[in-house]
């Protein structure tokens, strides 16, 4: 691909094959039917897992942030991950249960309404989240919809997912999040979140509650009847939006099929369908996507997945377009990120943000700008 | 905590199948002090089966709870486990289990009777400092002697902690003697200036002369903090030849090491109103151009030069009483400084050069400072943010002519450097309130206006939202020709409230809040609150009267639910007597409140764990009720809005207190599927 090549000596493409999946669904079993047999709600067990006392010296536990008997407030949560202090287990299973509660009522094909600005993958680059937010708007003051890829490969998975999350809890009709391949328990063993949860928290008890509500994440989203946003692309055996929408997503990304097509396929300057390098979607080609907006009456077709230099790139005559919205690139692709903003008559414009300079970046701020001591 | 009287058998019974970490844990926690008083004993062995990093995060927090016990036997207690517990981890091989009981040595040492601090305390570290086996050891009670000292007080300082701190400088071992060199200043200071004079300075004054250069070093480097417990007398008499001898030591490591302090030292010397000795000066303008042989030193010290320039300006001019112009001395090594190579030492002078401007005559600053200024506006943008993000105080310092002269930088700044690195224009943006109180009215009207309106439109939202203030400040400006300026900016909030455009309309919204809180800088000072009150209303009225808030009201059905939200956020932070006095601003508000969207958005959300179980629900139930009966706590209405149903007018609805009741139990039920 065109578009992953500057990268590609350095961050190697991931493929649908990492891991051996018969490992994977025997953990499965495992964790699943252990999840069952235990009082899910039990705080006490939260609290002891709390006791843990970690190495990083990230995590802060300080009790007067907490709000009592009576529950947590949701601001102070997100005020928290803001400053990229993640939050305890106990208060990330429960963000995780309000999460669920919502997304479990969200379409497959989610309708948003504009103005909404369109993000594309993250991978836990939370400074350069922040970045997106200083150059885009906080939110709720915009409206967000992110296309998937929150997690893996950044320093940061935990705090951006936690701080995506619980903006979606906090304001539902706000912010809208879409499933990406990286959203998979089998992938994120491989590349880094599983990792990360288990440094930070010491448990893998925080990955778990995230995977499960990675199965509730929409498969994609409809602007205005317009636009049509996913995290990769088409699939065979997707001709209409209603197709998509009778799809049981409740399930870890498969290895084939509509629901795996639509996150991992790309498109390519190619007739029809083409096999993917990437060993799982399908790339498909400006006709597919003609006739697949002809038929669905739509005007673009937004989506992420692929690395562009430039932060976004137009194809097949305007008809779709990637957005890449995580700044240089595991540290070191050298590329600009952007957001697609659509103002409420559906007028385009694209934002282009670097990432965010070293000071920002709290913990391995090391080089401060001299400041005065008179 | 519980009624001792009024406990049962039961309570008193203790659950044997925890662990001894964890049921120490709970039992020293416990309401009975017995409970507590029989597990504080245990704590000791405890400790000693306990991996560090245990004991620092769960025992540590304990005791320091236990310190404040209200039972003094359990106080005394704590104290008899403890302090010989530190006593014999103080002596441990690994330097950070040391560091770790020495702090909490200190820090028990705070909680501490002073009448125990010597028999306990003390006794512990003079034992350490006399371990003639281990140098580690006595190197250790350095450190803690001086740690100690502001706890212990100037008497027992006096009396054993100045003798054994001389007798470790006398060490024959080098280390323990750089250890003393390190830490006597700290112990100068609350031995007082006789016995610093007469005890400790000679002690220290010999260890400059050691035979190890690296006992010199800790010298040079801690003469600063020597300079400052000595008087006057001393500091310019005895330290400055000191000082000069570390200068040309025969070791270049410590003749580095007080080249990297000297500017340090050099502020020392502000307040004694004496010209600066010009050997320390010129040692100082040499590191300008130093040239040591290597090439990474000599970057250091200048760098370390350019950092400590505004204070060493500072001191040469408060000792130029004769006005001969210390400036003149330096300016030199100044000049060659800011053409430095290395982009760090010009970035340290872009930084602090409007500290050197405060410091000068304003004739000066325009003959040698600006054409610096100019310089480092055309450097790299690492340096350039230095200048700019100081340029309200650069500017204030020059003449108003000549201010003028530089108002086209403002504009410069913008146009020039890359359009990605919008940090830049939000820096200038930021400081642009401020900024217009600088220049002439015309100017902001030619000049400041038209940047203010190209930043409303900024692409970057952080940049935008910083310059509503600079709108807010020039709407409020004083002054001729304010009409005129006053009338553009009510031209341009027009557009943007009428702009086709939501997030122009947001913008507009959000200026008039700000207006409206009466931020501006030019508002009435923070202590006369009525006068500041009387002064939002003023401001309220005339936003009335210029129309600006009926364009806002009209908002409140704009289809953009993001518009809305802000027109809430400003009707609803206007003062309640100004509402109520204009019926459309009353009735838009209303509305506003009953708009579900736009509730969702502004209220709470607090999460509930969902499994609460059935007792605590009807416990909940129960305070409902009563709290019904009484319908008065408002502000509860908003708290537990967990639910996922918006709750409408959470502050004008407040008397519902039914729906206070039924919501925190609404979530728990819709939690728990």
């Amino acid at each position: 691909m065109l578009t992953c090549q500057p990268c590609n000596d350095e961050v190697e493409e991931e493929t649908a094959n990492a891991g051996s999946y018969d490992e994977f669904d025997e953990y499965k079993y495992d964790e699943e039917y252990e999840e069952d047999d235990e009082n899910k709600y039990d705080e006490d067990k939260d609290n002891d897992d709390d006791e843990y006392i970690g190495s990083d010296d990230e995590y802060i536990s300080s009790d007067d942030e907490y709000i009592g008997a009576g529950g947590s407030d949701l601001d102070e949560q997100i005020l928290r991950l803001r400053r990229c202090e993640y939050l305890r287990e106990s208060e990330v299973k429960l963000l995780c249960q309000k999460a669920r509660e919502i997304l479990v009522d969200e379409s497959n094909v989610q309708r948003v309404d504009a103005p909404v600005t369109i993000c594309g993958d993250i991978h836990g680059q939370f400074y350069d989240l922040v970045e997106l937010f200083k150059v885009g708007g906080e939110c709720p003051d915009r409206n967000y919809l992110f296309l998937g890829d929150f997690v893996d490969r950044g320093y940061y998975s935990v705090e951006t997912f936690l701080l995506l999350l619980a903006l979606k809890v906090r304001y539902p009709d706000r912010i809208t999040l879409i499933r990406g391949n990286h959203e998979s328990r089998q992938i994120t063993q491989v590349y880094g979140f599983y990792d990360e949860c288990l440094r930070k928290y010491g448990s893998v008890n925080v990955w778990r509650y995230c995977t499960e509500i990675f199965d509730y994440l929409s498969l994609s989203a409809i602007i205005e009847d317009k636009i049509f946003c996913v995290h990769g692309g088409l699939s065979p055996s997707i001709n209409t939006l209603d197709q998509i929408r009778v799809i049981d997503r409740k399930q870890e990304v498969p290895h084939d099929g509509a629901m795996c097509d639509l996150m991992w396929s790309d498109p390519e300057e190619i007739d029809g369908w083409g096999l993917s390098p990437r060993g799982a979607g399908y790339l498909f080609g400006g006709d597919v996507v003609e006739m697949f907006n002809q038929t669905n009456d739509l005007s673009l077709i937004a989506r992420a997945h692929q690395l562009v230099m430039e932060g976004h790139r137009s194809m097949f005559n305007g008809a779709l377009t990637t957005v890449w919205s995580a700044p240089n690139y595991c540290y070191r692709c050298g590329n600009v990120a952007a957001i697609l903003e659509l103002d409420e008559n559906l007028g385009q414009g694209f934002k282009i943000f670097e990432a965010a300079p070293q000071e920002t970046r709290g913990s391995v701020n090391k080089n401060p700008s001299p400041d005065y001591f008179l | 905590m519980q009624d001792e009287t009024s406990l049962r058998w039961e309570d008193l019974s203790i659950d044997d199948s925890l662990a001894a970490l964890p049921r120490l844990i709970q039992y020293t926690q416990s309401p009975i002090a017995l409970q507590r008083l029989v597990h504080v004993k245990q704590l000791s062995d405890v400790c000693l089966n306990t991996d560090l990093q245990t004991l620092i995060g769960a025992v540590l927090p304990i005791i320091r709870k236990l310190e404040e016990d209200e039972e003094y036997v359990v106080r005394t207690l704590i104290l008899e486990t403890f302090l010989p517990m530190l006593a014999r981890m103080l002596s441990d091989q690994s330097p950070e289990v040391r560091t770790v009981c020495s702090s909490g040595l200190v820090s028990l040492s705070k909680c501490m009777n002073a009448g125990d601090l010597g028999p306990h305390v003390l006794t512990v570290v003079l034992q350490l400092a006399h371990d003639d086996e281990n140098e580690e050891m006595r190197m250790t009670a350095a450190g803690l002697l001086a740690d100690m000292c502001g706890v212990i007080g100037a008497d027992l300082v006096r009396q054993f902690v100045a003798p054994e701190i001389i007798s470790l400088a006398e060490d024959p071992v080098f280390r323990v003697r750089k250890a003393s060199a390190l830490n006597l200043a700290k112990i100068c200071k609350i031995a007082g200036p006789a016995d610093t004079k007469n005890r400790l300075l000679p002690a220290y004054v010999r260890l400059t002369r050691d035979d190890m250069y690296r006992v010199r070093k800790a010298c040079a480097e801690s003469l600063v903090e020597m300079s400052k417990v000595v008087d006057s007398a001393t500091r310019r008499g005895e330290l400055v030849s000191v000082f000069a001898g570390l200068l040309d030591d025969s070791s270049k490591f410590v003749r580095n090491a007080a080249l990297q302090h000297l500017g340090n030292f050099i502020s020392t010397l502000a307040d004694d109103d004496d010209p600066v000795p010009s050997l320390l000066i010129e040692k100082f303008i040499g590191m300008a151009q130093i040239d040591t042989g290597d090439a990474t030193t000599d970057a250091e010290l200048r760098l370390h030069c350019a950092f400590s320039f505004p204070a060493v300006v500072l001191a040469v001019e408060s000792g130029d009483k004769a006005g001969k112009g210390g400036w003149l001395a330096l300016v030199d090594a100044f000049q060659i400084l800011v053409r430095d190579v290395m982009w760090n030492v010009r970035k340290t002078l872009s930084c602090s050069l409007h500290e050197i401007a405060k410091l000068l005559e304003p004739q000066l600053v325009e003959r040698d400072l600006l054409q610096v200024f100019e310089l480092f506006l055309r450097d790299s943008e690492e340096v350039k943010v230095g200048v700019i993000s100081h340029i309200y105080e650069f500017l204030s310092v020059l003449s108003p002519l000549c201010r003028e002269s530089y108002l086209h930088t403002l504009t410069e700044i913008f146009d020039s450097g890359s359009p990605l690195n919008w940090r830049m224009r939000h820096i200038v943006a930021k400081q642009l309130p401020k900024l217009i109180n600088l220049f002439e009215m015309k100017s902001v009207q030619h000049s400041i206006l038209p940047l203010v309106v190209t930043l409303l439109r900024d692409p970057v939202a952080e940049v935008r939202t910083s310059s509503f203030a600079a709108v807010a400040s020039m709407f409020e400006l004083k002054g001729g020709n304010q009409g005129k300026v006053q009338v553009e900016i009510i031209r341009e909030m027009t557009t943007l409230a009428v702009s086709t455009t939501y997030v122009d309309r947001v913008s507009f919204l959000c200026i008039c809040q700000i207006l409206a809180a009466g931020h501006a800088p030019t508002d009435v000072a923070e202590e006369d609150k009525d006068k500041k009150k009387g002064g939002i209303l003023e401001l309220c009225t005339m936003m009335q009267n210029k129309k600006l808030l009926g364009l806002a009201v009209k908002l409140k059905d704009d289809k953009t639910s993001n518009v809305r939200v802000a027109c809430w956020k400003l009707l609803s932070s206007l003062p309640e007597e100004f509402i109520a006095k204009h019926k459309e601003l009353k009735k838009g508000l209303q509305e506003l409140e009953d708009d579900k969207i736009v509730m969702k958005t502004v209220n709470k959300v607090i999460l509930y764990p969902a499994a609460e179980d059935e007792a605590e629900k009807e416990v909940e139930e129960a305070e409902a009720e009563a709290e019904a009966g009484e319908a008065e706590e408002g502000e509860e209405t908003v708290e537990p809005s967990g639910g996922d149903e918006p709750q409408p007018g959470q502050h004008h609805d407040k008397n519902d207190a039914e729906e206070a009741a039924d919501t925190p139990t609404n979530s728990v039920e819709s939690s728990s599927e």
